[in-house]
């Protein structure tokens, strides 16, 4: 009879879980946050494990001391990336970890370690993308807002880049794919739940979104015009946060 | 003229300026300031010629002295002429980067009035922004040629990048077509830029808290296909910038037929083919330790248009290959068709902890589409045997969807290959997601 652990879909919650089977040595059927499994399995039995913070921390110093603190980095970037079977590769990738230590990011021609290593990419490649895709909207009050929707779970990597960049400005980063923002006014940015916002931009903010809609079609060449290039490089699934792309987009 | 007119009209008019790039500079945040600067540059967006926008890219004026015949903006030319105040421009690039379109801003010129003048006014610009509005983003400012070596040096230390255009890839070319422009005026700023640049470097030796001078270092941008000039010499001309001047970028802009002046080629498109391959040749000089010796010489002085010039050097270099994956070293891993940085590095690594063969390439991600002719595996090559020239010029050829009557076309699609030439921001997502 198998095992399938269930965990309460955090990060924490995973370093639990993942703690858990490297101590037993057992290996789980599947890992999967707590609702994804609720269908249950006739072959396998649900095992819950709770969130301990002090187990998570542990766990943390366990692999930045045996494997590398890289490879804890690259667990949580894999995580973020919101992949469907994300946590027993990660499981795979920690288990090699710990018995070849830091040289574990050599194993390229072992799948789970790949799968692991393109799962972090895919995230930081996201969080990237979203340095450069927000825009900010000053609403009546002073307050810049951005929506942002992208496909891993990068808010918490983006908001240290603009709290840092746009020191003595007031503002919110809103996932609204996932439901909560980053909010700054000031110091350190904290995190809300935050399901949905209609917002009113204020005059000057018209005012300036039209120039950058100027600039937009004025850099342009049009010898060179290359829709599919431009595609390939800002895909269009972004470009309903751009407020230099036209509305029928 | 209101300010949305004037941004459509000095936007447009600094299209032509290939520069993007906010990379190579890390300009920490600081209290008090808006702005810091990534060291590995953050493109923005990417207009319909599927150029990245990192920067606002303005001139400051379009009124120009001079009478240059490949340029938009030429004296003769009647045309929508204005100018920036700097308040205006301070007062965009600070709209601009507190919503996140912009990394900063870069600042060109017609000489207007004089180049003093000209340079006068970018260097009050940037002044303004740094010192009043406490801007720590992203300048790129020109310097003017023929401005005095004093304000040059000035703008030094506000800006992150300076960058001053040849344009034209020789002397005589440029006598026949820019006959404002002479030589002197154009390598004088540049060699003055370069000479801050090093005994900046000395200093801030000795003293860490001294201030940066340009510290992204220069760029430059030359036309290409304006005039006779063969790509030899071109790529010749870059390399000895990059080591005489030690610049960071030098910049190709297929010519783009602007008038019909009689001492201008009457060309049906701009050679945007030709331009990639010079930017292949670029990166195999900046990155991959070739040598314009390497790629060119008398006999043979243009690049090959069907073939990527790394592939073509392959091919007169029998004697370098096969390539054994499992033992050679970076540089040779470097030298093979098809292999980039990013693959070498991988090879090496995978190797480590195990011997590799042709199914553990295809899955670290290594292309084999050009590389298999040229590497062999635990000593076996790809298809058993070597391929002969003929044959790997035919697949090559084809695989670059260059083939003779679809070049036209394919060039529009394919431009972007693994040159990455027209990004502007270097090897941005690579750095940016450090390879984890």
């Amino acid at each position: 009879m198998g095992v399938i652990l269930v965990y309460d879909g955090g990060f924490e919650g995973l370093l639990c879980a993942l703690s858990r089977s490297l101590e037993e040595g057992e290996a789980p059927d599947d890992i999967l946050p707590v609702g994804a499994g609720a269908q249950g399995s006739l072959f396998a039995d649900q095992v819950v494990v709770e969130a301990d913070p002090e187990c998570a921390m542990r766990m943390c110093s366990r692999v930045c001391e045996c494997v590398s603190r890289r490879a804890l980095r690259k667990c949580l970037y894999a995580f973020l990336s919101e992949e469907e079977g994300r946590e027993v590769r990660i499981l795979e990738y920690l288990r090699l970890g710990f018995q070849v230590g830091a040289e574990v990011d050599s194993h390229l021609h072992r799948d789970f370690v790949r799968a692991v290593r393109d799962m972090a990419r895919r995230t930081a490649h996201e969080a990237h993308r979203m340095r450069g895709f927000l825009r900010f909207r000053l609403l009546d009050g002073g307050m810049y807002y951005a929506p942002m929707e992208a496909r891993c779970d990068v808010l918490r990597l983006v908001a240290p880049h603009f709290a840092r960049r746009l020191e003595g400005q007031d503002w919110i980063i809103h996932d609204l794919v996932r439901g909560w923002a980053a909010l700054c006014r000031g110091g350190e940015p904290s995190f809300v739940e935050m399901p949905e916002l209609a917002v009113d931009l204020c005059e000057r903010e018209r005012r300036v979104q039209g120039l950058w809609r100027d600039y937009f079609r004025a850099i342009a060449v049009a010898e060179r015009r290359n829709p599919r290039l431009q595609k390939n490089l800002m895909p269009e699934r972004y470009w309903r946060m751009l407020v230099e792309i036209p509305r029928e987009h | 003229m209101d300010l949305e007119e004037k941004l459509r009209i000095l936007g447009g008019a600094a299209r032509y300026d290939v520069s993007c790039s906010s990379s190579g500079v890390r300009r920490p945040a600081r209290a008090g300031k808006l702005g810091d600067c990534a060291r590995y540059g953050v493109c923005h967006s990417w207009s319909d010629d599927g150029r990245c926008i990192s920067l606002l890219k303005v001139l400051f004026s379009n009124h120009c002295v001079y009478d240059c015949a490949y340029c938009a903006n030429r004296a003769s030319v009647s045309r929508p002429r204005a100018s920036f105040t700097p308040r205006e421009l301070a007062d965009l690039t600070m709209d601009f980067y507190r919503r996140n379109y912009i990394e900063g801003l870069f600042l060109s010129s017609a000489v207007w009035v004089s180049p003093d003048y000209t340079m006068e006014r970018l260097l009050l610009t940037a002044r303004l922004l740094r010192q009043e509005e406490g801007f720590n983003g992203y300048i790129h400012l020109k310097a003017i040629p023929g401005a005095s070596p004093e304000l040059i040096r000035q703008a030094g230390i506000y800006a992150d990048r300076m960058s001053v255009n040849i344009e034209l890839p020789s002397e005589g070319s440029l006598r026949l077509l820019a006959p404002d422009k002479r030589k002197e005026d154009i390598l004088g700023p540049m060699g003055e830029v370069a000479e801050h640049i090093s005994a900046n470097r000395e200093e801030r030796k000795r003293f860490r808290r001294a201030p940066a001078f340009v510290p992204a270092g220069q760029s430059t941008q030359l036309i290409v296909g304006a005039t006779p000039e063969s790509d030899l010499r071109i790529v010749e001309l870059a390399e000895g910038l990059y080591r005489r001047y030690g610049l960071k970028r030098v910049y190709y802009s297929a010519f783009v037929p602007v008038s019909d002046d009689p001492r201008l080629p009457r060309l049906e498109s701009p050679p945007l083919l030709r331009e990639h391959r010079l930017y292949q040749a670029d990166w195999l000089i900046r990155h991959y330790h070739f040598t314009s010796g390497e790629l060119l010489d008398e006999e043979r002085p243009q690049l090959d248009e069907q073939l990527d010039p790394k592939s073509g050097w392959a091919l007169r270099h029998p004697e370098f290959f096969p390539v054994e994956v499992n033992r050679a070293d970076y540089e040779e891993l470097l030298r093979v068709p098809g292999l980039g940085v990013r693959s070498a590095r991988r090879i090496i690594q995978a190797r480590r902890v195990h011997s590799l063969d042709f199914e553990d390439l295809g899955k670290i991600g290594v292309a084999l589409k050009r590389a298999r002719y040229f590497i062999t595996c635990r000593g076996r090559y790809y298809s058993g045997a070597r391929v002969s020239e003929e044959e790997i010029r035919r697949n090559i050829g084809t695989l670059c969807g260059t083939s003779r009557g679809r070049a036209g076309k394919a060039n529009q699609l394919r431009l972007f290959g693994d040159d990455g030439g027209l990004r502007g921001v270097e090897d941005a997502i690579t750095s940016a997601s450090g390879e984890i």
